[in-house]
């Protein structure tokens, strides 16, 4: 397969094959940075140093593991170390009200919107908790896999998902609330 | 089934690991408790929301950015590593090569002392014997008090500096292999 032979020559230091890689993992990277950090720019600069770390520690690449697994848990790490790094945010409510633009029914707008209101929701969760929704309901991983992409149990992975769960739809009712 | 074991219910049905026997009783206490049923429609809102969220695609020319930002990282690397070798082979040099240059400076006299006295060298040579030996005796004496300490520092420093410049040629140029 490609993509175990561009994994071989990126390991002996060809730029080029490694480039392949990058152009095949870029978006779901991506995604999963923009889901953790909820900022364009620091999807961006996640996903250049998960791919710059990638590279660097490529030898330590297990080729028994999925490397789009092992690519996702660099990724996931690193955004984790960033969020914990970060001040404790404020809720979003009023910087999202602020830049949203004026309801508009093109379908640009919608999108726009519904994308906003997810990432709304995701970033009033923990960065752990976070991590675990994103890497479930975007990559559908199994709660086994999600275990070993963040180093952690099968319990604890549970544990999180049953308080993501439970504090989304919290946050469900609240916005219910609000619109009556 | 009351309210807490009703939500653990409704957490294996999400996570599809719920029993066929457990979920009539799901059923049955959702259908008979407003709170719980109300809960597991705003759970269930919140897996459709989720799961028909679509991936965020980067800008476009990341892979470019990526490849240029790793290239410059490359040259980086190459340019510490051959400073991190700059830095060994001199302090390598420092320790193997200065001790000697120390003596080179007192051979010509010694040369010169030498042809002076090679005319009486036979009728001195007993008695330069002995003298040999005396500072032999005081130069093992010297070398034990004085430059065997200095000596097992800078094999120790030397080692140090050795081990530094390892660390960063490991660092700056890993060893390429599939694990």
């Amino acid at each position: 397969m490609d993509e175990q032979r561009w994994v071989r020559q990126a390991q002996e230091g060809d730029l080029e094959a490694f480039g392949h890689l990058v152009r095949l993992y870029q978006t779901p990277i991506y995604n999963l940075a923009y889901r953790m950090l909820g900022e364009t720019m620091d999807a961006e600069d996640a996903t250049q140093e998960t791919f710059l770390r990638a590279f660097q520690y490529l030898h330590r690449y297990d080729p028994a593991r999925p490397f789009r697994t092992w690519l996702l848990s660099i990724a996931a790490h690193y955004c984790v170390d960033i969020l914990r790094r970060r001040r404790p945010q404020v809720t979003l409510n009023d910087e999202i009200a602020q830049n949203s633009p004026s309801p508009s029914p093109t379908d640009a707008v919608a999108a726009w919107e519904q994308r906003e209101h997810i990432q709304q929701m995701l970033m009033r969760l923990s960065p752990d908790d976070r991590a675990v929704i994103t890497l479930m309901y975007w990559y559908d991983f199994s709660c086994e896999e999600i275990a070993g992409i963040l180093g952690t149990t099968v319990s604890a992975v549970k544990s999180r998902l049953y308080r993501a769960r439970l504090a989304l739809a919290e946050m469900l009712k609240d916005q219910d609330a609000e619109e009556r | 089934m009351n309210c807490e074991e009703a939500l653990n219910g409704m957490m294996e049905v999400l996570n599809a690991e719920a029993l066929p026997d457990a979920q009539p009783l799901l059923l049955e206490h959702l259908r008979t408790c407003r709170v719980c049923r109300s809960r597991w429609e705003r759970l269930q809102r919140v897996e459709r929301v989720l799961r028909t969220a679509p991936l965020v695609s980067p800008a476009p020319g990341l892979t470019s950015r990526v490849l240029a930002r790793l290239e410059r990282h490359r040259r980086r690397q190459r340019i510490l590593g051959g400073l991190a070798f700059a830095i060994g082979l001199g302090t390598f040099l420092l320790l193997t090569v200065l001790p000697f240059l120390g003596i080179l400076p007192g051979l010509p006299g010694a040369l010169r002392i030498a042809l002076r006295t090679g005319e009486v060298l036979g009728d001195r040579l007993i008695s330069g014997f002995g003298s040999f030996l005396n500072s032999l005796c005081l130069s093992a004496t010297a070398f034990l008090t004085l430059i065997l300490p200095l000596l097992l520092c800078g094999i120790v420093l030397g080692l140090g500096l050795v081990a530094i410049w390892l660390s960063l040629v490991c660092r700056f140029y890993p060893i390429r292999r599939s694990v």
